[in-house]
């Protein structure tokens, strides 16, 4: 026992020296999509993939992608090898004994936890999304890393590029969110008023808002795809510019490219350091709590705050309280 | 051109409704057809958004525009406000044209907006772009001296139910309702509203204007949406002639107004994008008139103002963007306009109008300091059937981040009405063959042209904007009117009708600024001020062209929000003495409003409950003399569910 305990603690020394050691010596990635993340993966120089697959699901028109990769770097490295095309992803979690499978998305996600009986870290979900997905007992460890940013953080940067903001809405999802209880005390904290706006959809999400804009000095979404998605974000962007309230949050920084005024959002660089070490744990049979992602950065629309008269000072402010050293 | 994201923020690129884009610096969509920033619009532009709406306190929107450098607005009678721009206008003010989403509701034939009877209701307008100046560049006829964009917001933005009730003095009572929801892939928008008062005191003059209104639209997955426009609205008025003299007699009437529209947006793979648009608008003034057997012994005249009007119009533009330096937008139009009144015209037929169009607009930025827009429109119109080259130059030149000079010399045009040009207005009597005339028009008139230079000065930062321009503003074959002698014909007017000739030029020269500001802690100031000279001194017509316009005219809104909801806000419009077209001179007035709103909530239910008063300083003569509007003062709560 005290073998095992040393050497987990080994390992998580280890981990903390050197952010790009080995956290496990398999691993099985899965997505749906090519994102940096992904590709970053996929071309790590300290690991070496030795098998890309696709997996196509018909039922759902959807096709998966993914690679299984060894902890160590191939000297000379592994040739490039054609894609294989899978039947079943359950065949090869079994074949290819994958110590932990990391799922990045949804339908990822909802893939592997059906498919594979292994240690999974599920990233690239919202903490809703994640939540039912998460309840399903199961007898692996299961953990994950929230796509957002917590959303406290964006009342902080509220503070920051909005120094006379008084009272803030916020759209709040039925049932009441998790977040909600550490947003109301950061709110106190920062002498906001929060208007809550209870809604239980995306169409909700409208109605209720339109209404209540004129009384707000600044509105904050949800990170919620019920909530705000692509239907809902366009009136409720379009309602907000008109009356130069600023809206503030998001679960990414493409809400902000959209028009959002600026979110606290995951810092991606950093997401694999937060990986490994999760994925270390999972590999020492520990579930590590889901978390919010351990790096953030700010993403500011600088047209949107020119429009709406937010001060370089007030930027450069926001800037400041989130930049890493 | 707006950038399309996965998350479906797919910014409009055609002047029409309100897609303004929101990660974009303000931008104005009416000038030019493409969405551009205020301070490089060809065109000088004073936009009103909703929160002016609401805290003018105004019931009609003709009223929001006395906030404008350089509007007058009048009424003359309560079923037909009117609003000009730079004088030269009666209460037909058809020198200027009326858009809704950028479509085309002015009724041509006798050159009349319909103001109070708009098909669509205050309460869903979010936004109005008012281009100060000629833009026939863009828009064609009619655009001769001013083009008032109405800008609604997409059906989505309307989820829910909306009511608002408002009562109070001179008989007001107005109601709206309106839901909005989704159904498939169709957002939609429904909306009733229902407006009416007493009018001025002491005057046969009350009216209700109901309106019925749609808004929908399904975006595509690959792109592009297709909207949808309709609306109904209904005017029930009385009226009596302002001139006891005439033989007039106190009356009830109807007006109708449809309008529908399709609107197929489609983006290019090329930073481009194509909108077809097909539209119709029909309206139908049924005053039956009166019939009077006092003025002619023995003989019973009727007087008959029934006039039908309908207009087919179908356009497709072509927008790109070539690269960050170059924009531009290519288009062709035809509308087809069609009248019917045996009263007005004399005739059982149904008179016409078609007019095509081909346009082009291109900004190009030569450096990041200096852009220049250059444009043109060729229209056709078969009535006078002649071609007219139509062209708009500007040159803008940002001195820093927030300070920009500009130059603009731009055309507008006003093809005349039929009724100028058609026009044989009777009265024909029952009893006997009779027929007697009060307007024979000689016909063949040419179009009026006007040709603006201007220079301005803007200032923008954020939210906040001043603008300043010295303009002078020539107009060529100024369509009046004047007495004739008709000794071949029973005439209304003893040997005399009235006809329309092309009066010989007039030059506007002025000034005029406007100041829109806002803080942090809730206050906004609008503040518009013009200083308008009308030189008609070589006319053939004696018409007191230069007294149309109030050589001084200032607005100001001033709005504060408090804590606890409460919000309140004044507004003051002052005008110089003015007389407008071939009427009584009015004496200058000073007009205070004053709004006091509470939001609160009634349950979870938005409330908001205001007081509103009009006319605080005394009342106000704004068309005629001894025609004044009283103090008013009336209450509005309006509901979310």
């Amino acid at each position: 026992m005290w073998r095992r305990r040393l050497g987990r603690w080994v390992l998580s020394v280890c981990l903390i020296l050197n952010a790009n050691s080995v956290a496990a010596s398999t691993l099985l990635f899965l997505t749906e999509e090519e994102t940096p993340l992904y590709q970053a993966w996929s071309r790590d120089p300290h690991r070496s993939p030795t098998l890309f697959f696709t997996l196509a699901r018909p039922s759902a028109d959807v096709t998966l992608q993914g690679f299984l990769s060894l902890d160590r770097p191939e000297w000379p490295p592994i040739p490039a090898r054609k894609t294989q095309t899978l039947d079943s992803l359950a065949d090869l979690c079994h074949r290819e004994r994958a110590q932990v499978v990391v799922a990045l998305g949804d339908e990822a996600a909802r893939m592997i936890l059906r498919a594979c009986q292994l240690p999974t870290l599920l990233v690239g979900m919202t903490r809703q999304q994640l939540a039912p997905l998460l309840a399903d007992a199961r007898r692996e460890p299961v953990s994950a890393i929230y796509r957002e940013a917590d959303p406290s953080l964006d009342l902080r940067l509220a503070r920051a590029l909005l120094p006379n903001a008084r009272t803030v809405g916020v759209l709040v999802p039925t049932p009441e969110p998790a977040w909600l209880t550490p947003l109301r005390v950061e709110g106190r904290r920062l002498a906001f008023t929060l208007d809550e706006i209870a809604v239980t959809d995306d169409l909700d999400a409208v109605r209720m808002l339109r209404p209540r804009l004129t009384g707000l000095d600044a509105v904050l979404l949800p990170p919620d795809v019920n909530i705000v998605n692509e239907w809902s974000l366009k009136p409720l962007l379009l309602m907000t510019v008109r009356q130069g309230v600023p809206v503030l949050g998001g679960s990414t920084a493409r809400y902000v490219e959209a028009g959002v005024l600026a979110a606290v959002v995951a810092d991606e660089r950093q997401m694999p350091e937060q990986m490994r070490a999760l994925i270390a744990e999972l590999a020492q049979g520990r579930t590590p709590h889901p978390t919010y992602p351990a790096s953030v950065r700010v993403a500011i629309n600088r047209t949107v705050a020119e429009t709406l008269g937010v001060s370089a000072e007030a930027i450069h402010r926001a800037w400041s309280l989130f930049s890493t050293p | 051109m707006g950038s399309n994201s996965h998350l479906g923020i797919a910014a409009g690129t055609s002047g029409d409704r309100d897609d303004l884009e929101p990660g974009s610096p303000p931008l104005v969509l009416t000038p030019s057809r493409l969405p551009q920033r205020l301070d490089e619009s060809p065109s000088t532009v004073t936009v009103i958004d909703r929160a002016l709406i609401e805290a003018s306190g105004a019931r009609r929107l003709v009223d929001v525009l006395r906030l404008v450098p350089g509007f007058q607005v009048g009424y003359k009678i309560n079923s037909l406000p009117t609003a000009a721009y730079h004088g030269l206008n009666d209460e037909y003010a058809r020198r200027t044209l009326l858009l809704l989403n950028g479509q085309r509701i002015f009724q041509y034939a006798r050159g009349v907006i319909e103001w109070n009877n708009l098909p669509v209701p205050l309460e869903n307008i979010e936004r109005i772009e008012v281009i100060r100046g000629p833009a026939a560049a863009a828009y064609g006829s009619n655009a001769l001296q001013a083009v008032i964009n109405i800008q609604t917001g997409g059906a989505a933005e309307y989820a829910g139910f909306s009511s608002r009730i408002t009562s109070g003095d001179d008989g007001i009572a107005d109601g709206f309702l309106r839901y909005g929801g989704r159904w498939g892939r169709l957002n939609y928008a429904f909306s009733l509203a229902s407006v009416g008062d007493d009018g001025y005191p002491s005057i046969h003059d009350n009216r209700r204007n109901t309106n019925l209104s749609f808004l929908g639209d399904i975006p595509f997955a690959a792109g592009g949406e297709l909207q949808l426009q309709a609306g109904f609205a209904r005017g029930d008025y009385q009226i009596q002639d302002p001139n006891p003299a005439l033989p007039t007699n106190p009356r009830d009437f109807p007006v109708t107004d449809h309008f529908q529209s399709l609107r197929w947006r489609w983006p290019g793979a090329a930073n481009d994008e194509w909108v077809v648009t097909l539209s119709h608008n029909a309206f139908h003034y049924s005053d039956q008139g009166f019939t009077n057997d006092r003025l002619l012994p023995g003989i019973v005249l009727r007087f008959d103002y029934d006039i039908q009007e309908t207009r087919y119009e179908a356009d497709v533009q072509y927008l790109r963007r070539f690269s960050d330096r170059w924009r531009a937008t290519a288009g062709l139009g035809y509308y087809h306009e069609a009248v019917h009144s045996p009263r007005y015209f004399d005739t059982d037929e149904t008179l016409d109008n078609a007019v095509s169009w081909l346009a082009g607009h291109t900004e190009y930025r030569i450096d990041p300091a200096w852009v220049v827009n250059v444009g043109a429109m060729l229209e056709h119109s078969s009535l006078t059937r002649s071609w007219l080259f139509l062209p708009r130059i500007s040159v803008h030149h940002h001195l820093d981040g927030r300070q920009t000079l500009r130059i603009a010399y731009a055309t507008g045009s006003r093809q005349p009405t039929l009724y100028e040009n058609d026009g044989r207005a009777i009265v024909r009597a029952t009893n006997a063959p009779l027929t007697i005339y009060g307007v024979i028009a000689s016909g063949d008139l040419d179009p009026e042209i006007s040709r603006s230079l201007e220079v301005g000065y803007h200032w923008q930062s954020g939210r906040n904007q001043f603008d300043a321009r010295l303009f002078r503003e020539r107009y060529s074959d100024y369509i009046g009117t004047y007495y004739r002698p008709a000794p071949d014909v029973p005439t209304m007017l003893p040997g005399v009708v009235l006809d329309f000739a092309n009066d010989d030029p007039i030059t506007v020269r002025g000034l005029e600024a406007q100041w829109d500001w806002r803080n942090g802690s809730g206050t906004r100031l609008f503040a518009s001020y013009a200083l308008t000279t009308i030189d008609a001194s070589g006319t053939r017509f004696d018409a007191g062209y230069q007294d149309t316009a109030p050589r001084h005219g200032l607005g100001l809104l001033v709005s504060q929000k408090f804590g606890n909801g409460w919000q309140a806000s004044l507004n003051y419009d002052y005008q110089s003495g003015m007389q407008w077209y071939r009427d009584e001179p009015i004496d200058r007035y000073h007009q205070l409003g004053a709004r006091i709103a509470k939001r609160f909530k009634l349950g979870s239910t938005p409330v908001v409950a205001e007081v509103i008063g009009a006319n605080l300083l005394g009342p106000i003569e704004d068309y005629l003399p001894d025609q004044s509007w009283d103090r008013t003062l009336f209450f509005r709560l309006s509901v979310d569910y």
